[in-house]
């Protein structure tokens, strides 16, 4: 009874809808053509739901993740073009570099909180924009990488996938998209996550009930940066390229209002749809108006002032709880 | 050695520049605890009021004028929406002045058009000015006056008026402030505005070396970061300093490795966050809890 | 012109004008409805500037390529109609490349043109040679787009900047003198202007005072001009670009630079003055064009272009303006010539072609081997205010020098373009 009851729970989770969702995307009439569309909206939402880990779950509003999405861009880029032509090499180093650099920062900022948090992750992200506008010799400064291209996918002598045609790179990334948002959730569903719920609540609390807050915020932060590189990574060989763009701060603000804009404080999917509707219609009011940064820009100012919950806290009635 | 006083000269007008940008954006921050996005724009508008009116009306009437108009807009931006995300998320207020600046750059655009435009200096202070050990330009040296003076203005009206005592203390305590019978909105749109004041100051005299396009706004915009973390949130003299470091390292590492530049601000106030985590001047506030 | 911009506010311009019967559509409308307009027209999609730093720059280059596709209008090419599909490239790479791929992945288009920073450049082509399209690099000049960042599916219309120092740096040797300073833009395209200039320096056994590495996004010159001016240089070679170029200038007049040495631009385009105005920037500058050359035919171009946009913000065309012509104008006629709508035969038809109506002092010959188009290019001096005839009349030519004389050799630039695409 007790497992059939969790099996029929696990088959209700609005997962595999989603999964499903962006499985048919490419048969969609009409949107369906644009498959390297579909495939910046399944990377910026597995960028959005790391993000989320850090926002939704712990409280942690991190204004400076666009660091890590970037650094995961350059390290996959620069693995590939100097050290090893492959195609889990530059994947794995851009989660990697990524964690690296989430842990460091996390030591200047795990004992921060609100505002000051938000602040400092701002600032101290922009190192690596410089880093990457400057170090020529490294990231090409401002003419970026290129050449960096998808290799194929196979196990030698039994399989063999061409990774280069938009089609086959997509379901590649919808994949490893899969992967990560099973990961994530068994992440936040664990007594870890419990632990970071715990501490987005009340963090005096938790501190109370004997868990070192700071070495928790310091982990979660490690692991949101470690899913944000791999968006960069897979980001990377999307465009084949990797540019210091990537790096701007205002990929930060953009990571933070699909989240919200989705519903991220109240639903594990709030960034998957906040960033589907945020790319596509990034790409259709830029296509039809010229001064289309104006309604985007109302756009955030509308979504803070009536919907803070977001989509899904609207459609789901309720309360925002993370967000107070 | 007169090469590195130039160097040193630039740094202290630009580090005046980005204390006068940087104390608007702390006062802000510190009294309603909104991280203001907007305040570039307020900067960039600023100048381009400047560029507008000073063929009409001079460059001192310009002065006066331009920087009371951004107080006007910033007033009406608090009154109108970003009020309503005081008490609420940090992020809300992030992200709600986020896209307002988003926003009011596309109007920028549309209403100066996307170049940019050299503003000239004023006539009498075009050209440069031999001081003996070195030659300098003479714009340079009105505009670190300017900033002086409005730094110390703002440092008298904080200090010596019961206005100035009520902003201090709403940013440590706004309920105190409230017990105390006074009227805590209006108090904080009048903050918002005197903040905005800043930055469009900080606009006009920076226009004629900076010349002004639209993105001058969101340049101006992380050192201001920057410099709030590393002098502290809050603090006034910590701005001021912290300005000043920013201003002279950028400036003189030109000089030895030109393309650090940008980065040591940075590394700066990394290594003073690992030492003084609230900033060199910062106090423990209202903020972190 | 190699530029380089941190913008990051954007959006798409239809060039307007449509009058002519060249219809620019959006990509945003649904192609099957536009496949049913005309017999199949021939689409160009052009990546160009609308916003950004280089906005100025992309709508000049924009007013040629359209005026180029005019002249299509009555006779089409293979019988089709042209259409030209306008995107904004914000100035950013990133958005550029995803602009870029969505006309080639969605829209299905063979053909892009546009770029005024090599930035842009270099990630349009990377998607024109993944797709297998074909990209003419209206506007960039940085010697790497035909370098090791050649490809088979990319051209370059304009000089390069080995070009710019081996047809101006003579004439300062000549007639400036021997002693340099120079100014850096601390990128790739500042480092190649100074590199070349002091390559011709050193051959000609002049003096190098030394080099200011200018960051991007710098605002304040002032502590580079004193450093240039304790130099004392007979000549101040600058290689800055875009926004940082304005400020210079500006501040160069501030501080009285010119009175002491001559102040000499690797490369400036006419937008750039016309937002400094006159009087502010005295020296000798390299120039792609200009647009009061006695070359054939420029005359009757400068004419067109004031009838056709009477209300164009600078008032003759540019440099900008020519390329973007020239660049469409041979593509469509490299189409007309190859008999098919193929990219493979296009670029084929290209390949080797030379092109007599270049509007400059010599015919462009297009190198099969480096895709560039090599032809002249033109050093000028500044007039002084009161020496202009009207507020475009910067600068007089005073010297040329054919492209074939000023290009990098084979020897010098062994590239190899690879395969055709589908081969």
């Amino acid at each position: 009874m007790g497992r059939g009851n969790a099996w029929r729970k696990r088959l209700a989770n609005p997962m595999w809808a989603v999964f499903l969702m962006f499985a048919l995307f490419p048969y969609i009439p009409y949107i369906g053509r644009y498959i390297s569309l579909g495939t910046e909206v399944v990377i910026w939402s597995l960028f959005a739901l790391g993000f989320n880990i850090l926002l939704g779950y712990t409280g942690l509003p991190s204004f400076g993740h666009g660091a890590f999405f970037g650094i995961g861009a350059y390290a996959a880029g620069i693995y590939f073009l100097r050290v090893s032509k492959g195609l889990w090499g530059p994947l794995f180093m851009s989660a990697l570099i990524a964690g690296i650099a989430a842990a460091l920062i996390g030591f200047l900022v795990a004992k921060k909180r609100g505002i000051y948090f938000a602040l400092i992750t701002i600032a101290v992200s922009q190192v690596f924009y410089f880093i990457a506008f400057r170090w020529d010799d490294l990231t090409g400064g401002e003419t970026g990488l290129s050449g960096i291209d998808r290799m194929d996918l196979g196990i030698p002598g039994l399989l063999r996938i061409d990774l280069s045609p938009p089609l086959t790179y997509y379901y590649f990334v919808l994949a490893i998209f899969i992967l990560c948002t099973l990961l994530i959730w068994r992440i936040v569903h664990s007594p870890f996550g419990r632990v970071l719920q715990a501490m987005r609540e009340n963090e005096l609390r938790a501190s109370y009930l004997g868990y070192h807050t700071a070495a928790y915020k310091w982990a979660a932060f490690v692991v949101s940066g470690l899913f944000s590189g791999l968006a960069g990574g897979l980001y990377t060989l999307l465009i084949n390229s990797a540019f210091a763009f990537v790096l701007d701060w205002t990929q930060s603000g953009n990571v933070v209002m699909m989240t919200l804009l989705g519903g991220g404080t109240v639903n594990f999917f709030g960034p998957v749809l906040g960033a589907a509707i945020f790319i596509v219609s990034r790409d259709l009011l830029s296509a039809y108006w010229e001064s289309w940064m104006l309604l985007y820009g109302l756009i955030f100012v509308v979504v803070i002032l009536f919907i803070p919950s977001g989509i899904l806290g609207l459609i789901g009635g309720r309360k925002q709880t993370v967000l107070r | 050695m007169t090469e590195f006083l130039s160097f040193l000269m630039n740094g202290v007008v630009l580090g005046l520049i980005f204390a006068v940008v940087a104390l608007g954006f702390t006062l802000i921050l510190g009294v309603m605890q909104v991280i203001n996005f907007t305040h570039g724009i307020l900067f960039a508008l600023g100048a381009y009021f400047a560029f507008s009116m000073q063929k009409h009306v001079g460059f001192w009437l310009a002065l006066i004028l331009a920087p009371l108009l951004v107080g006007v807009v910033g007033w009406l931006l608090e009154r109108l929406v970003i009020h309503r995300t005081y008490g609420g998320n940090p992020l809300f207020g992030l992200l709600l002045t986020f896209g307002l600046a988003m926003a009011l750059e596309e109007v920028i655009r549309m209403v100066w058009g996307k170049a940019g435009y050299s503003v000239a200096a004023p006539r009498f202070a075009a050209g440069s000015l031999d001081l003996g050990f070195m030659i300098y330009s003479k714009y340079r040296l009105l505009l670190a006056a300017l900033a002086i003076l409005i730094i110390l203005l703002v440092w008298l009206f904080l200090e010596k008026t019961p206005y100035g005592a009520i902003i201090k203390a709403g940013a440590s305590d706004a309920e105190m402030v409230m017990a105390l019978g006074k009227n805590l909105p209006r108090m904080r749109t009048f903050v918002f505005a005197i903040g905005s004041v800043l930055a469009g100051v900080a606009g006009v005299i920076a226009a004629p070396i900076w010349s002004v396009r639209p993105t001058i706004g969101t340049a101006i915009l992380m050192p201001a970061f920057v410099i709030v973390v590393l002098g502290g949130i809050g603090s006034f003299w910590g701005s001021v300093l912290a300005g000043l470091i920013v201003g002279v390292s950028t400036s003189v590492s030109v000089m030895f490795w030109a393309q650090i530049s940008d980065i040591i601000p940075y590394v700066i106030m990394t290594a003073v966050l690992l030492f003084r985590p609230r900033g060199l001047m910062g106090e423990k506030s209202v903020l972190e809890v | 012109m190699e530029k380089k911009g941190s913008t990051r506010i954007s959006r798409r311009t239809f060039v307007k004008g449509a009058a002519a019967g060249v219809a620019l559509l959006g990509s945003g409308a649904p192609p099957v409805i536009r496949r049913a307009l005309a017999a199949d027209p021939i689409y160009i999609g052009v990546v160009s500037p609308a916003s950004g730093n280089y906005a100025d720059h992309g709508m000049m280059e924009r007013l040629g390529m359209q005026m180029a596709a005019e002249e299509f209008k009555d006779k089409g090419v293979l019988g089709r109609p042209v259409k030209l599909v306008v995107e904004d490239d914000e100035t950013d790479p990133q958005v550029a490349a995803r602009k870029a791929r969505r006309l080639v992945e969605v829209e299905k288009i063979k053909y892009l043109i546009g770029g005024v920073s090599s930035s842009v450049a270099v990630s349009v082509g990377e998607v024109a040679q993944r797709y297998g399209a074909l990209y003419i690099a209206s506007n960039q000049n940085s010697d790497t787009l035909t370098a090791q960042y050649a490809r088979r599916c990319v051209f370059m219309v304009p000089p390069d900047m080995a070009m710019a120092l081996r047809t101006q740096a003579p004439y300062l040797l000549e007639k400036v003198g021997k002693r340099w300073y120079f100014f850096t833009h601390d990128y790739e395209w500042g480092w190649s202007g100074t590199k070349w200039a002091r390559i011709i320096l050193q051959k000609a056994g002049g003096t190098d005072l030394g080099e200011s590495k200018i960051p991007l996004n710098t605002r304040d010159f002032s502590a580079f001009l004193l450093k240039a001016r304790a130099a004392k240089p007979d000549a101040l070679v600058i290689t800055v670009g875009g926004v940082d170029l304005a400020a210079l200038m500006e501040q160069m007049h501030e501080f009285g630079t010119y009175k002491e040495t001559t102040l000499v631009m690797t490369l400036i385009n006419l937008e750039d003055l016309w937002a400094v105005g006159p009087g502010k920037m005295e020296g000798i500058y390299w120039m792609e064009w200009y647009h009061e050359i006695e070359a054939p035919g420029v005359k009757e171009f400068v004419a067109r272009y004031k009838k056709r946009w009477p209300g164009a913000p600078i008032p003759v065309p540019t440099a900008n303006t020519l390329n973007g012509y020239i660049g469409v104008r041979e593509l469509l006629r490299a189409v007309d010539r190859a008999g098919k709508d193929d990219v493979t035969a296009v670029i084929k038809a290209l390949e080797g072609h030379t092109v007599r109506d270049s509007l400059k002092h010599d015919p462009i010959f297009i190198r099969e081997w480096d895709h560039k188009f090599v032809w002249a290019s033109y050093v000028v001096r500044s007039k002084k205010p009161d020496q202009m005839k009207d507020r475009a009349d910067f600068a007089e030519v005073v010297r040329w020098a054919p492209g074939k004389d000023t290009v990098r050799t084979r020897e010098e630039n062994p590239v190899n373009l690879g395969p055709y695409p589908g081969q």
